[in-house]
């Protein structure tokens, strides 16, 4: 564009600068309109987000319910048993080994975070229960018999992490089911989708 | 063969034969978008916001790939910050959120020189305005794709992840090309107060 134009246009339209700062505007509204589904404080300016943080059972959100991951008979069988390599746990056995707390979030991959208040047993604990070395990457698998995330590989920093927990209880009372009753894997800086729910069985690969 | 790149140059740079004046018309007529803000110091100003966005939408994007198909060679990604998780895909999905806008403005900015005259002056040309077709289709499917996919509609066939990461490395590849090319008009344009702005 060679031929000189006039910054501002005679019909009174916007200048370039009008014409950034309403661009940029723009980009900030839909920032401010979303961004609560992960930053607490901006919840109330967020009509557009796409999860209240605090909306779902135990005031925590759920992606994939039981009764989508078809597990509503299995997780409540009262015959359930966790395998931990070649160690077979009963829930209540579960429940009777030294149980810790972690305030940890549920970050999904999608953009929402939520705190949630864990208890349940250290993973590391149940892995040298079983025997599994310090060094062992470990697969964890859900009663979920399809599905694309029913079972996730974790790292030895995460599985020593004394954070990383097999959960038992959320916010002071057992896991509902949509959370991953008997229990699910909560870990640190970990991708929703990798914190499996109703674990069956935790092998080292 | 021995490769010459002064052959390859010379090829690239030999002007092509002028398409007939004849098919100069509607959109290809000289003078046909009059408005200033179809400018160089607008497009410099958008595509820098929009540079620095996507730049940070594909690092956080990869580091989710890598944390959710994590490799033996990723072991050493640390547990903690317990929330790095959090603030890093919270700025994946915001800066994607931000660039819709942002990458619609910079389209409607531009959008006259679809209709550049002559097409393609050299060989040279011709290849760097191909690129800007990955560039916008590869911009264009990211956005859209995540956009659909955080808001729980799964409107594709294809499976989102995979197809996501894959044109992510497209579309940035594009992107670097399109800086490499317009290094010299940015600056310049970036250094230029609003008023002696020309093109």
């Amino acid at each position: 564009m060679a031929e000189h134009v006039p910054v501002t246009p005679a019909s009174g339209g916007l200048s370039r600068r009008g014409f950034l700062t309403t661009v940029g505007a723009a980009a900030g509204v839909v920032t401010l309109a979303t961004a609560g589904a992960t930053v607490g404080p901006l919840r109330r300016l967020s009509p557009l987000a796409t999860r209240r943080a605090t909306v779902g059972p135990q005031d925590l959100p759920v992606n994939k319910s039981g009764a989508a991951a078809r597990v509503t008979e299995t997780a409540v069988d009262p015959a359930y048993r966790l395998l931990v390599g070649a160690m077979s746990l009963s829930l209540f056995e579960l429940q009777s080994l030294p149980q810790h707390d972690a305030v940890l979030p549920i970050a999904c991959v999608e953009g929402w975070s939520a705190i949630g208040h864990w208890r349940g047993v250290r993973l590391r604990d149940l892995l040298d229960r079983a025997g599994i070395g310090r060094d062992r990457w470990v697969r964890v698998e859900s009663l979920e018999r399809a599905g694309l995330y029913r079972s996730s590989e974790v790292s030895p920093t995460y599985a020593r992490d004394p954070l990383t927990l097999l959960a038992l209880r959320l916010g002071g009372e057992p896991l509902a089911l949509d959370h991953g009753y008997p229990c699910r894997l909560i870990a640190p800086n970990r991708p929703g989708v990798l914190q499996t729910k109703w674990v069956q069985r935790i092998v080292a690969t | 063969m021995v490769f010459r790149p002064r052959t390859l140059t010379r090829v690239l740079h030999r002007p092509l034969p002028a398409p007939p004046q004849a098919l100069r018309r509607g959109p290809f007529r000289a003078g046909r978008f009059t408005s200033p803000l179809h400018s160089e110091w607008v497009a410099a100003r958008l595509g820098l916001w929009l540079g620095i966005a996507f730049g940070v939408c594909f690092l956080t994007g990869l580091y989710s790939h890598f944390l959710q198909n994590q490799p033996h060679w990723a072991a050493w990604f640390p547990s903690r910050p317990v929330s790095l998780y959090r603030v890093t895909q919270g700025l994946h999905v915001v800066t994607g959120l931000a660039s819709i806008p942002l990458l619609l403005a910079k389209l409607w900015t531009v959008y006259p020189k679809f209709w550049e005259w002559p097409p393609a002056r050299t060989l040279a040309h011709a290849v760097e305005r191909g690129s800007l077709f990955l560039l916008v289709a590869g911009a264009g499917f990211q956005l859209l794709t995540g956009l659909l996919n955080i808001s729980g509609w799964f409107a594709f066939k294809f499976f989102f992840t995979a197809a996501h990461y894959w044109t992510a490395y497209i579309t940035i590849g594009a992107m670097l090309i399109h800086i490499g090319t317009k290094l010299t008009v940015a600056r310049r344009a970036l250094s230029t107060k609003e008023a002696d702005a020309d093109g």
